[in-house]
């Protein structure tokens, strides 16, 4: 089942940026990729994928190019080494955030439940 | 559905956009290189054409909120577009009425073309054109009347003129080779902040603050909106008469030819030494002036026209004071005790415009040529001294040099340097 906007709406930009992480892709890539990584549950639209992306290179973590000379108009996105530090960055906050849910949360069920 | 309707979509998406031409450009190949990725793995699934791009479509979401998503998101300085507003709803009427057009039949949602195609659609009845886009001189004229919202920060110049292009919805063109002659490059960030103002004032606003070495203007003409140095624009003379019977009763009309001269572009008159002529004939006005200012001593004609029925006891609209002699009136009202101790001269503007209700416009990039910032610091105190007074020292602390002055406009107080634009106060 896919996970609701509402949850996934802090760790979009750290999604799209993990998809980068070996090496270049573009846009329709990046959503299959989500998507088949996570078993269908991170399913991105196109409409909310592509503005993250402008907004990431804005800030500089990714950078573009059109591809050319193939016939295929494509805009690849890669890593930049700012971006790949935000990744780790946010990466490591967002483990912790989730440990510190995860024992909040576990009083929900009876002992040894989840 | 059709390519068609992505078309259309893609235009509609890309008006919405707050963005740099050039963004948006490529945010559109990038969505169509989106589409025709899509459109493959769909129809390998067994799917039509038809059902690919309306899955595809509906991927994409609303044009007008995917088209906020990328321009909140943006990095770039953003500008208040509430003028638009009517402009972006009757988009979406448009494209409401692409959905349900029958196949075959569909209009397209084309940007700045000629004349209406057999198949559009016109909407609301007063829009000649199905997307809201005018040719026509009288429309455009009254759209650049209507008060609209600015709010630039060091935004490039192109920006600000497309902003004035979604407003009046129609052919912008700006002579961008004599523009650049005459040194104003269209990257020439533009910093200005005005409410209520009439479009054509704005842009005029504008145009006084990026055009230093050289008048610039604009003038409709012909469908188009032209934009350039005021030497190069075309300026189309025409003679009006106007049938001013009812605004003269006891007076012969000089009065009021005398009122024209000093308020409508006053310099351009023969009487000051310009080359346009007004004449009173009888009960008429025989006035030889160019179009646009045609079109200003119309507005104050109605403004006078409403003025008087408002006087007369059968007057039907209301009275409201002309914003200028608000203005004054309020220059005169004495202000309570202030003490500013090094005070940031916009944050202290900000004040007397909280207490007095009074807009201050000013031009910061203008006011940086005379040397002074936003930010300067500025020690001041008075006690129940005129609103005026208080201006006046204020500036001359800001700028003990070169003097600032100030102007009073429809709408507002104008903060500028006389070396710029001399426009004393009355």
């Amino acid at each position: 089942m896919a996970y609701s906007r509402d949850l996934l709406r802090g760790s979009l930009d750290l999604l799209v940026l993990s998809s980068l992480i070996h090496g270049e892709r573009y846009g329709y890539q990046i959503l299959n990729a989500l998507r088949d990584e996570s078993s269908g549950r991170v399913d991105l639209k196109a409409g909310t994928l592509y503005p993250i992306l402008h907004k990431l290179e804005a800030e500089g973590s990714v950078k573009s190019r059109w591809e050319d000379g193939s016939g295929r108009d494509r805009k690849w996105y890669q890593l930049t080494d700012k971006g790949r530090q935000r990744l780790q960055e946010g990466a490591r906050e967002w483990l912790d955030y989730a440990g510190c849910i995860r024992a909040l949360l576990q009083p929900a069920f009876p002992a040894g439940a989840v | 559905m059709s390519d068609m309707q992505f078309d259309a979509y893609l235009n509609l998406l890309t008006r919405f956009l707050r963005l740099s031409p050039r963004q948006r450009e490529e945010i559109r190949r990038e969505l169509r290189a989106h589409l025709e990725e899509a459109i493959e793995a769909e129809l390998a699934r067994g799917r039509t054409r038809e059902e690919a791009i309306t899955r595809i479509l509906d991927d994409f979401g609303d044009a007008a909120e995917l088209a906020a998503r990328f321009s909140v998101l943006s990095n770039r300085k953003r500008w208040i577009m509430r003028g638009t507003l009517a402009a972006a709803c009757l988009g979406f009427a448009t494209f409401t009425l692409h959905a349900i057009w029958p196949e075959g039949a569909t209009p397209v949602v084309a940007e700045n073309s000629g004349a209406p195609r057999a198949g559009e659609v016109a909407v609301g009845g007063a829009q000649p054109r199905a997307d809201g886009i005018t040719t026509d001189d009288a429309q455009i004229a009254k759209r650049l009347s209507a008060p609209i919202e600015a709010n630039f920060q060091d935004t490039p110049l192109s920006d600000v003129l497309e902003y004035f292009r979604e407003i009046v919805q129609t052919n912008v063109f700006v002579q961008r080779r004599q523009l650049e002659d005459h040194g104003v490059a269209l990257d020439t960030p533009v910093t200005l902040q005005t409410t209520g103002l009439p479009a054509d004032r704005t842009l005029r606003l504008v145009l006084d603050a990026v055009g230093t070495d050289v008048p610039l203007g604009f003038v409709v003409d012909q469908g188009v909106l032209l934009i350039g140095p005021e030497e190069k624009l075309p300026r189309r003379v025409m003679t009006n008469v106007y049938a001013v019977q009812d605004l003269l009763e006891a007076s012969d009309g000089t009065s009021l030819v005398q009122l024209i001269i000093n308020s409508v572009s006053p310099d351009s008159w023969r009487d000051n030494g310009g080359q346009y002529a007004i004449t009173n004939f009888d009960t008429t006005l025989v006035v030889r002036t160019t179009r646009d200012v045609h079109a200003e001593v119309e507005r104050l004609l109605t403004q006078l026209r409403s003025a008087r029925a408002a006087g007369s006891p059968t007057g039907a609209v209301p009275y409201k004071a002309p914003p200028r002699a608000r203005i004054q009136k309020a220059l005169e009202i004495e202000l309570p005790e202030l003490v500013f101790d090094q005070q940031p001269l916009e944050a202290i503007l900000q004040v007397l415009t909280d207490f007095t209700k009074i807009e201050i416009v000013v031009d910061w990039d203008e006011l940086k040529r005379a040397g002074v910032t936003r930010d300067r610091g500025i020690s001041y105190s008075s006690r129940n001294r005129p609103f005026s007074e208080v201006l006046t020292d204020l500036l001359r602390a800001a700028a003990p040099n070169r003097p600032v002055l100030y102007s009073v406009e429809a709408g507002g107080i104008r903060i500028c340097s006389p070396e710029v634009s001399i426009v004393q106060a009355r």
